[in-house]
């Protein structure tokens, strides 16, 4: 095993003419709970799929567990896209059999038994089941793995706050202590007292990369604080919110 | 992993066909009993209704076929290139698994539907195990006469079975590699798609026609081997697996063409 | 326990100062099990490693003994927790005095206001 789960040299994407990521040099460890932060278009989406293997970088090199993106990376990584990724037909004990079947780190148990503590029946059809429902399903599929990196795009952005700190707390008492789990979001004040570690993700370049402990004792203020004041300008500029 | 991806796609193949395949057959049984109405002219009555039941049996043969093309169409599109390519490409396995786990899925699939295709017209005709035997002997006779042996003849099918394999592989795969180019582009990408599968075709007849003009020089190869040695079955052996090779060569080239946009071009909304 | 947190400090401090206050409480009794690590991290909605950096400053103060076989406990030592009792009291006083003092108040006048509050309970 790696000392560092990922290291990233030089990563840029450009989707066409345009660049959505640029020189992008960071190292994540072990055992930490990091956010990847930024306003929407930061190109937080696009790192997230470069690291799963869903996109190729246009330069640069990134290798997680000291492998470069392929069938084994894929094999430790286990990613909650911010979107439904399954066929309606099945039920949540179906999909369980496919997780089963390709991830040897899949824990049916404990998948069951998420299902329990969240409100779900796992023997329902996909079909039938309202949209947070389905979320819930999917977060249950992520969580139950014992990857070395979770990968979470946005998991807490459509959701009622009461709902988020459920969630928060699913992600934190299951994740595999050994793992990462990379999250990413604007929402920040939410999921601030999780981090370990920060990065603030700008136009496609890593403005910020600390614990939040150092954030909090250098600043004086929350990482939620110091974000609104990094992010403020580019909004009064026209920029994406 | 390639067998479970196997387990899967034909899951879903059997999801599909679990009605149409026993309905063909069931209507091919029905009309086996209301198609001799039909042709005997008895009453008005019996001629509509087996008319009905004829037209029904065609019209779940073509349904037949044309719900195979769509299966397989809607099971690389949207399985690999929507939003259901989210779970398949971060799945451990490598691109060529998925595209050739669809391929094989997909010809079994068509492999099947022609089975039950012939079985349907099997059922309608009224043979009975007389008639086959009678068959039977008619073959073997035919056999004898052209002093072919058993295994040559057999081999003979399996030959021309592969052949149809691959042919059929080669349809699909022309599919494939139609929606890969798609994919490609930002907008549009069915439109795109559907121009790719025009272009490829086109570029394929050129292709065609460029080797048919150098082929038509060199085609007095089997006939030399005809006549070397007197081994006609030699012969079409050899025919067949020129043929089986270049099925195989455009079956590949469409294979790694898509399996290379897929692996370095993947670009999922 | 009901876990409240500010923006200006690092989280494992307010860990620290929350869980010194149970104990002082009887919250967690002397000698008594702490929950482990993730568990607490849970309840607390924080980052484990915040809750173990938390529970470590904890053992440095002394209010915490880490076993190996049962985990961690409080301490069993009475002196130190009614020590740490006594200076959190006396934190509280000092800080009281000290608003008094800034709005223009005399010590004489801090105790008045003292006996009238006690009188009150």
């Amino acid at each position: 095993m790696n000392e560092l789960l990922v290291t990233c040299t030089g990563l840029t994407k450009y989707y066409g003419q345009k660049p959505a990521l640029t020189g992008v040099n960071l190292e994540l460890g072990r055992g930490r709970i990091v956010g990847l932060l930024g306003p929407n278009g930061s190109g937080k989406t696009t790192f997230i799929k470069i690291l799963c293997g869903l996109l190729q970088p246009t330069d640069g090199a990134i290798l997680i567990d000291g492998q470069p993106a392929g069938p084994y990376t894929k094999s430790v990584i286990s990613y909650l896209p911010d979107r439904m990724y399954f066929a309606d037909w099945m039920k949540a004990t179906d999909l369980f059999d496919l997780f089963a079947d390709f991830y040897a780190d899949f824990d049916r148990a404990r998948a069951m038994s998420m299902c329990a503590s969240l409100g779900v029946t796992p023997s329902d059809r996909l079909k039938s089941m309202s949209k947070g429902t389905k979320e819930k399903v999917q977060l249950v599929l992520v969580m139950a793995r014992k990857a070395q990196l979770y990968l979470l795009d946005e998991p807490i952005a459509g959701v009622d706050p009461a709902a988020r700190d459920f969630i928060l707390n699913t992600i934190l008492t299951n994740y595999n202590e050994d793992g990462t789990v990379l999250i990413s979001t604007h929402l920040i004040s939410d999921i601030e007292k999780v981090l370990d570690e920060a990065i603030f993700l700008k136009d496609g370049q890593i403005v910020l990369h600390d614990t939040a402990d150092n954030i909090r004792e250098r600043e004086n203020k929350s990482v939620d604080a110091l974000f609104r004041e990094v992010f403020r300008a580019q909004n009064m500029e026209g920029g994406a919110f | 992993m390639f067998g479970k991806l196997l387990k899967y796609d034909f899951r879903s193949m059997l999801k599909q066909f679990a009605f149409i395949w026993p309905a063909a057959l069931v209507l091919a049984l029905v009309n086996r009993f209301t198609v001799n109405s039909f042709v005997t002219s008895a009453s008005g009555l019996r001629q509509t209704v087996s008319g009905v039941a004829m037209l029904v049996y065609v019209g779940i043969m073509i349904a037949m076929f044309v719900v195979t093309i769509i299966f397989v169409i809607q099971r690389f599109f949207r399985g690999l290139l929507g939003d259901e390519g989210y779970l398949m490409h971060t799945l451990p396995v490598s691109p060529w698994q998925l595209i050739g786990s669809k391929l094989l899925c997909a010809v079994v699939t068509t492999l099947l539907s022609i089975v039950v295709a012939i079985l349907s017209i099997l059922l309608i005709m009224p043979i009975s195990w007389i008639n086959i035997l009678d068959m039977f002997k008619g073959f073997s006779y035919l056999f004898s006469h052209w002093n072919m042996e058993l295994t040559h003849s057999v081999l003979f099918l399996l030959e021309f079975l592969l052949l149809i394999c691959l042919g059929m592989a080669n349809g699909y795969l022309h599919l494939y590699l139609s929606m890969a180019i798609g994919h490609l582009f930002n907008r549009n990408r069915v439109a795109m798609s559907v121009v790719a599968y025009i272009a490829i075709n086109a570029l394929v007849g050129i292709l065609i026609g460029i080797l048919g003009n150098m082929g038509l020089r060199n085609l007095s190869i089997p006939y030399d081997l005809i006549n070397f040695g007197n081994a006609p079955v030699a012969a079409m052996h050899l025919f067949f697996w020129i043929s089986i090779l270049i099925a195989l060569a455009g079956d590949a080239v469409y294979f790694f063409c898509t399996e290379y946009i897929l692996r370095k071009r993947l670009n999922l909304e | 326990m009901e876990w409240r947190f500010t923006d200006d400090r690092p989280i494992w401090q307010q860990l620290t100062d929350q869980l010194t206050l149970s104990i002082l409480k009887g919250e967690y009794p002397p000698g008594g099990r702490l929950p482990p690590v993730r568990e607490l991290a849970a309840q607390a909605g924080v980052n484990p490693n915040t809750m173990q950096r938390a529970l470590a400053q904890l053992e440095q103060d002394g209010l915490a003994v880490a076993n190996r076989t049962t985990g961690r406990t409080v301490t069993e030592d009475i002196q130190v927790i009614e020590a740490a009792a006594k200076e959190r009291a006396r934190a509280a006083v000092a800080a009281c005095l000290r608003i008094l003092s800034e709005l223009g108040y005399t010590p004489s006048d801090a105790l008045v206001f003292l006996k009238e509050e006690l009188n009150h309970e």
